[in-house]
């Protein structure tokens, strides 16, 4: 083709009457646009971190909630609580005439539990009421104090820990309910119904 | 044609990894290429996207590219077909629409200079703008490539699939009109 006719007319004049009409895109579209072009040639080893990174603090997340979540669910110590309210029945053997001296080491951790809840107690009442004696903040710490187990409630309560899965505790507790009552476990199991297969 | 060759250059550099050839690249082709599509997509908000686009295509497409022609070329074809589509989308096309009101309100602005020259240019721009957005779609797609990309009209032909007369006609009748709308404020050859 001839260059004249590729080229039929001279297009600076127009192209500078065109240009005296127009802007220019904005810098926020510039920006846009560069910002695009970097990150297409990133290499991609680069930009694994972001993903990795957000993926190891939400494991870290997961990981410390359960953390708390299992900590707070530990289970406590044995307290009323954990027993379930039903002692046996129909007990052929009336309860063994314990000294008094044995029976505080049966309710040892039971009065723990209970002055730790009843110290709980006093000191919410001494935020709420400032001006609780001191007597009688000593007085509710004694009344809650809870009168000496059986022998028979005290192996319920083993036994409910042995339910719900608490061994190694109702294990301990069968050890002190042994040495508080010496021979009325093996009496109780004598007492017990033989099972014929 | 050396101009064209660097450009090309540049385009493989960023293939290849250097970011500031696209800077280099874009700098050099933003003005035009945003003119280009203001002028035939004639909606300040879509043109912006169009623009958007066509650079993204450009970026997405740095691999594919073989400068088997000018880049100019192959920037504006990709311009185009964005164009294309954004009329696909919008339903419309660009045949005999009346004047965009939003360009000719922005053709006031004018570099630095004499105010009685700037005013004069300021309101042939605007009396060309007018007449831009009257001619057909082909004329003006044609005049655009031809001033604005700078392409030649074995250029113009292969980018809109048409012949090389076709071109060359579209680009006479676009002048002969715009000629006429400017009347002695028209370039002269």
């Amino acid at each position: 083709m001839d260059p004249k006719d590729n080229e039929p007319f001279h297009r600076e004049p127009w192209r500078r009457l065109l240009r005296a009409g127009s802007g220019d895109p904005s810098r926020v579209i510039d920006r846009r646009i560069l910002t695009q072009a970097r990150r297409a040639i990133e290499p991609r080893a680069a930009r694994w971190w972001l993903p990795a990174s957000l993926a190891a603090s939400l494991l870290l997340a997961v990981l410390i909630a359960r953390w708390q979540f299992e900590d707070t669910s530990a289970p406590p110590l044995v307290s009323e609580s954990d027993v379930v309210p039903e002692p046996k029945t129909g007990d052929e053997h009336p309860p063994a005439a314990a000294p008094p001296a044995a029976a505080p080491a049966a309710t040892l951790e039971h009065a723990e539990s209970a002055t730790r809840t009843a110290e709980d107690t006093a000191a919410r009442s001494m935020m709420h009421a400032p001006a609780v004696s001191a007597a009688q903040k000593s007085g509710a710490a004694a009344d809650a104090a809870v009168a000496p187990l059986t022998p028979e409630e005290w192996y319920a309560q083993i036994e409910a820990l042995r339910a719900a899965g608490h061994i190694a505790k109702a294990d301990a507790e069968l050890v002190r309910l042994e040495a508080a009552y010496p021979g009325w476990l093996a009496r109780h199991r004598a007492s017990l119904p033989v099972e014929h297969d | 044609m050396e101009e064209a060759d660097a450009d090309a250059q540049l385009m493989l550099r960023y293939a290849a990894g250097d970011a500031r050839a696209f800077e280099e690249l874009y700098e050099r082709h933003r003005g035009a290429l945003w003119r280009f599509i203001q002028r035939l997509v004639r909606d300040a908000g879509a043109s912006d996207d169009v623009f958007q686009e066509s650079w993204s295509r450009v970026i997405g497409s740095r691999n594919r590219y073989r400068p088997t022609a000018r880049f100019a070329t192959w920037l504006y074809r990709i311009a185009h077909n964005c164009c294309v589509d954004h009329w696909r989308r919008s339903g419309r096309r660009q045949a005999h629409e009346t004047p965009d009101d939003d360009a000719i309100a922005a053709a006031g602005d004018s570099p630095a200079g004499n105010p009685h020259e700037l005013a004069v240019e300021a309101e042939s721009s605007r009396r060309l703008a007018a007449a831009l957005s009257r001619l057909p779609e082909e004329q003006r797609l044609a005049f655009l490539l031809y001033v604005e990309a700078g392409l030649t009209v074995v250029e113009i032909a292969e980018l809109t699939g048409a012949g090389a007369e076709t071109a060359k006609s579209r680009l006479r009748y676009a002048v002969a009109r715009l000629k006429e709308a400017l009347g002695t404020d028209a370039p002269t050859d």
